[in-house]
């Protein structure tokens, strides 16, 4: 039992983060449910379509991906190149130059090729003049409302007003419930009381995934800063000793095939998905970076990176990821929900739409309380005017 | 929290089914996630089911009786 003057406490508490939080967190879960759904809508809207090969047709040569990118864009540099793992479809990034890229990351745009083939299947235009799709549209609303690292940052603030109006939800749960039973809806009284009920039952059902995803929601919003941390610290002490060496230009660096092979033979058992191009903002100046990834559930999320010297070719370092990036990468799926196939997807989904409801009959309960306490402070005013009326009558 | 007032039997009347709902949510999330056969896939399924179905159940019960 908690003490009556913590007990409001707890309640001022719900109350303001609540209040704080939700009408971004309203836009937040509007916008989740296609993103739920980001993959099934993406196919439907650009279905993608190949030659049938057999399933064990080997990938085609990097080198000849990039020969061709090359010859297409002349002028360009190649920023890396992402395998996809769902399609056989290999994408090259490509930038103006990597100072261009960093200053105007809009400038990039992707060529894409079949993986198994080498056939050139799209060219996209850049990111700047490309016209933003529904999803594109949607994951901003969610992620950053179109103002990048700003808007990130105060998305996790409220991600984590939610999670404390959660736990204080939790906290005042207990006393308002001590005298009902589970699951108990007074519908036959007040609409006020009706939706109280509710939104204690909904929020108290759900609140093991509210939590999981509110929390997990302050973590990716703050990926930017945490890859930064890394940077800064791990990936910089790494890259000292390499200091003043000079890198070939882009045609003339050892083969993005064999670095790639050298890549796979130091982390067997694992996938490597891209390769970032030495001098790219996102990776060394002076190597080829490889990304690889395990083949479970969980291990598909956790990426190593595999650093093959731009000079040599020769394998550099397998570079182990630090313990917060290892839980922004496992807070990912926990987050989106895509990690058990398609039911779990539309669970996702039902729960999300829970949680709209617990956010919407919060913000009706705050409303509904201030007209029951302003009806009664205009009674109580009524009443001592009338007092004093009577008084000021009396001799 | 003091455990003054409140007796024990009160306090697991009014925990247990939020507790039992929030242990099966994360038997769920965990098991997608760590497991690789269908098994542990339609474990979660069913396991996030509990939370989704007993909230609706339970609203469009009382809101019937209440009429």
């Amino acid at each position: 039992m908690i003490a009556a003057p913590s007990l409001k406490r707890w309640y001022l508490v719900h109350k303001w983060t609540s209040l704080v939080c939700t009408a971004f967190l309203l836009l937040t879960c509007l916008t989740g449910l296609p993103l739920v759904f980001r993959d099934e809508i993406d196919q439907w809207l650009q279905p993608h379509h190949y030659v049938p090969l057999p399933a064990d047709t080997p990938q085609v040569s990097l080198d000849r991906l990039a020969t061709a990118a090359h010859r297409l864009y002349p002028d360009e540099v190649i920023a890396s190149m992402f395998a996809d793992d769902d399609e056989p479809q290999i994408y090259v990034w490509m930038a103006p130059s990597f100072p261009q890229m960093q200053a105007q990351p809009k400038t990039m745009h992707f060529i894409r090729f079949d993986a198994r083939t080498g056939e050139m299947l799209q060219t996209s235009k850049t990111a700047a003049e490309q016209p933003k799709t529904f999803i594109d549209i949607m994951l901003a609303l969610h992620t950053d409302l179109f103002v990048n690292l700003p808007g990130e940052l105060f998305l996790a603030a409220m991600a984590l007003l939610f999670v404390i109006a959660i736990v204080s939800g939790v906290v005042l749960y207990g006393p308002f419930m001590k005298k009902s039973k589970f699951g108990t809806v007074r519908s036959n009284r007040s609409s006020r009381l009706k939706w109280l009920d509710i939104h204690n039952l909904l929020g108290i059902t759900v609140m093991a995934w509210t939590l999981v995803v509110g929390i997990t929601g302050v973590m990716n919003e703050l990926s930017t800063p945490l890859f930064a941390l890394w940077q800064q610290t791990d990936v910089k002490s790494l890259l000292a000793s390499y200091k003043q060496a000079t890198v070939p230009p882009q045609s003339a660096l050892p083969s993005v095939q064999a670095a790639l092979q050298t890549a796979n033979r130091a982390v067997p058992g694992m996938t490597v998905t891209s390769a970032v191009y030495p001098g790219n903002p996102y990776g060394s100046p002076y190597h080829y970076l490889f990304w690889a990834k395990g083949s479970s559930t969980l291990t598909s999320r956790l990426l190593t990176p595999i650093l093959v010297d731009a000079r040599s070719g020769q394998l550099s370092a397998v570079v182990g990821m630090p313990w917060y990036l290892r839980a922004l990468e496992v807070s990912r799926p926990l987050h989106f929900g895509d990690y058990g196939g398609l039911p779990l997807k539309i669970l996702w989904a039902l729960l999300d739409l829970i949680t709209i409801v617990i956010l919407v009959s919060g913000l009706y309960l705050w409303i509904a309380r201030r007209k029951s306490q302003a009806a009664r402070l205009a009674r109580i005013i009524a009443a001592r005017q009338g007092e004093q009326i009577t008084n000021a009558a009396s001799p | 929290m003091k455990a003054s007032r409140s007796t024990p039997g009160v306090m697991l009347a009014t925990w247990a089914a939020p507790l039992l709902f929030a242990v099966i949510t994360l038997l769920g999330l965990l098991s997608a996630l760590l497991g690789e056969a269908l098994a542990w896939k339609a474990a979660a399924w069913i396991a996030l089911s509990a939370p989704v179905f007993a909230t609706i159940w339970f609203c469009f019960r009382r809101q019937r009786e209440g009429r």
